[in-house]
């Protein structure tokens, strides 16, 4: 065993734990897993493929690329055994700290180091109670639960290795020996007290162990890891490293990395930083464009994508909305965005139909419709008599900026019956219909009428009879209501029709 | 000071009634300038639910 390993007088403390499996994996499969589409048995990317190519190839290279290298830990342990099991090939960082400089042996999952030159007479007491003297391995293991597998080549008979565990008074414990009688791989588990020492040694007549051990190692490759479980096997390797209350990083030496300290350290498994590296890696192929204008169609539509998964790295800049957001699970978009700092400009868009309809988005930010000609769908929901009326939660609209030529489709907020609130800004010369909107408040009403200062002919803007709590008549509030009237009656005068129904 | 009167005719429509212009519909139709009450007429409520019914979308799942 190596120096470290076989520290005396650790206590018990192991804490292991393992790898939470393909993270991002994880994360794509949510996207990308969905087996039929909106439109029938058709995966994500046969529907999407051909209109718009864009996407559906950022998607694949980014999923790719991520599938192919992800695998991250997040998790932190602390004691004076730690095992880190299926450590990744991907970036990732690993920090052990201690309250004190503390020399730490890290090694991977084999903690046996066969160096013959560990060899030395050993004095045991074995199960008859007697005392014996023998050339072995003296073996100080931290207290825990440990496997020890002899895996031989071939099958040669009467390979096997003695061994026996002495507790801290010299007294026999049990018999760990190590044989390959029946088979080439016979793990044993066993457990370790503090203090106990396990010797494995040349029990066979009074052969010099440098004669029986050589060929035994020649034949077999012994591996004592942490556990109950055997699991293939891997050389000894192992590195020191020292341990500083600030944290020294180690990059993984294995698949499984084994720290071994005389006092408690803590290892923190920065799962955040491969997260990081394969949620850059995935949203910069995925916005190729990297917050420059690109089309958005489909982008984030179906119920692949929800509040966990749509974590944008860069602005939406969208050339096109067409079904952006069509039918996602995302719920407040407003908090996403600002929580992740992003911003959605919809302002070169020409197309927003369907861009936020029948999901499950509660609050929409400010959407530019300066350009958009089509808006059909774009906000709409299902009615009360549906079944899926509960995905229709949309309750604001930060603010809604158009121009003289916004064409607003009768369908745009087709029974967006919840919606309370929705500024307008800019000019609305086109027909629009807020029919369904029983809840809205006076400050929207007011901007939306502010907003009918185009010069118009056979333009109808459609209010809902009632508005605010649903039982209050509009068109008398807004006569009861100066400001509102003054609105009310300037868009009158300039041609706009206004019915309530 | 000038006072400007604005004349505002309402067009109201009969009980199970809705009024339209062919594209838009109210209970109640406040006639910008411009724009006459012969253009709007009354069609069933019945009638304009179907309307309503055939330009929904097929529902996605």
């Amino acid at each position: 065993m190596a120096e470290r390993t076989l520290a005396e007088n650790v206590a018990q403390v192991k804490a292991d734990f393992k790898s939470i499996r393909d993270g991002f994996g994880e994360y794509f499969d949510s996207i990308y897993d969905e087996p039929t589409s909106a439109y029938g048995n058709y995966p994500f990317y046969t529907y999407n493929r051909g209109k718009d190519e864009g996407i559906t190839q950022g998607v694949e290279q980014g999923k790719q690329e991520v599938i192919s290298n992800s695998k991250y830990i997040e998790k932190q342990a602390s004691g004076k055994v730690i095992r880190l099991d299926d450590v990744s090939e991907v970036a990732h960082k690993v920090v052990v700290k201690a309250d004190t400089p503390t020399e730490v042996t890290v090694c991977g999952k084999n903690l046996f180091n066969n160096d013959i030159s560990l060899v030395k007479e050993v004095l045991y007491r074995g199960p008859e109670g007697n005392s014996s003297r023998k050339n072995g391995y003296e073996i100080h293991l931290p207290a825990g639960d440990y496997t020890a597998t002899l895996i031989s080549q071939e099958y040669v008979s009467n390979v096997f290795w003695y061994g026996v565990i002495n507790d801290a008074n010299g007294n026999f414990v049990r018999n760990v020996a190590l044989n390959q009688s029946t088979a080439n791989r016979t793990p044993l588990s066993f457990s370790i007290n503090e203090g106990d020492v396990l010797y494995w040694y040349d029990g066979i007549g009074d052969r010099t162990i440098q004669n029986s051990w050589n060929l035994c190692l020649g034949l077999c490759q012994v591996q004592l890891e942490v556990g109950y479980v055997s699991t293939p096997y891997e050389p000894y390797k192992c590195q020191t490293i020292t341990a500083t209350p600030s944290g020294t990083e180690v990059s993984s030496i294995c698949p499984i990395m084994t720290f071994i300290a005389d006092n408690d350290i803590t290892v923190d498994y920065y799962g955040s930083y491969g997260m990081q590296t394969e949620w850059d890696r995935f949203w910069d192929t995925f916005q190729y464009n990297k917050g420059l204008k690109m089309s958005y169609s489909m982008a984030f539509s179906l119920k692949r994508w929800s509040d966990d998964n749509f974590k944008p790295k860069y602005d939406i800049v969208a050339s096109d909305m067409n079904q952006c957001f069509y039918s996602s699970n995302i719920t407040d978009l407003v908090r996403i965005l600002t929580e992740r700092g992003v911003t959605l400009d919809t302002s070169q868009a020409g197309s927003m139909s369907y861009a936020f309809g029948y999901s499950t988005i509660s609050r929409i930010p400010t959407i530019n419709l300066s350009k958009a000609t089509n808006t059909t769908f774009m906000c709409a929901n299902y009615d009360s008599t549906s079944a899926s009326y509960a995905r229709n939660q949309l309750r604001s609209i930060e603010k809604i900026i158009s121009s003289e030529t916004t064409v607003f489709a009768n369908s745009a907020f087709r029974f967006c019956d919840k919606l309370e609130h929705c500024i307008f800004e800019g000019t609305i010369a086109s027909d629009i219909n807020l029919q369904w909107s029983k809840e809205l408040d006076r400050a929207s009403i007011l901007s939306l009428l502010t907003c009918l200062n185009a010069t118009v002919s056979g333009i109808v803007i459609t209010l809902p009879s009632m508005c605010i709590d649903g039982a209050t008549d509009t068109l008398a509030l807004i006569q009861g209501d100066t400001e509102l009237n003054t609105a009310y009656t300037n868009a009158l005068a300039k041609g706009y029709t206004i019915s309530f129904a | 000071m000038e006072i400007k009167e604005i004349k505002q005719t309402l067009l109201e429509a009969s009980e199970g009634k809705i009024l339209t212009n062919g594209t838009a519909y109210g209970k109640v139709v406040a006639l910008g300038a411009g724009d006459k009450a012969e253009n709007w007429y009354e069609i069933d409520l019945e009638e304009y639910e179907k309307i309503l019914e055939e330009e929904t979308p097929v529902e996605a799942e």
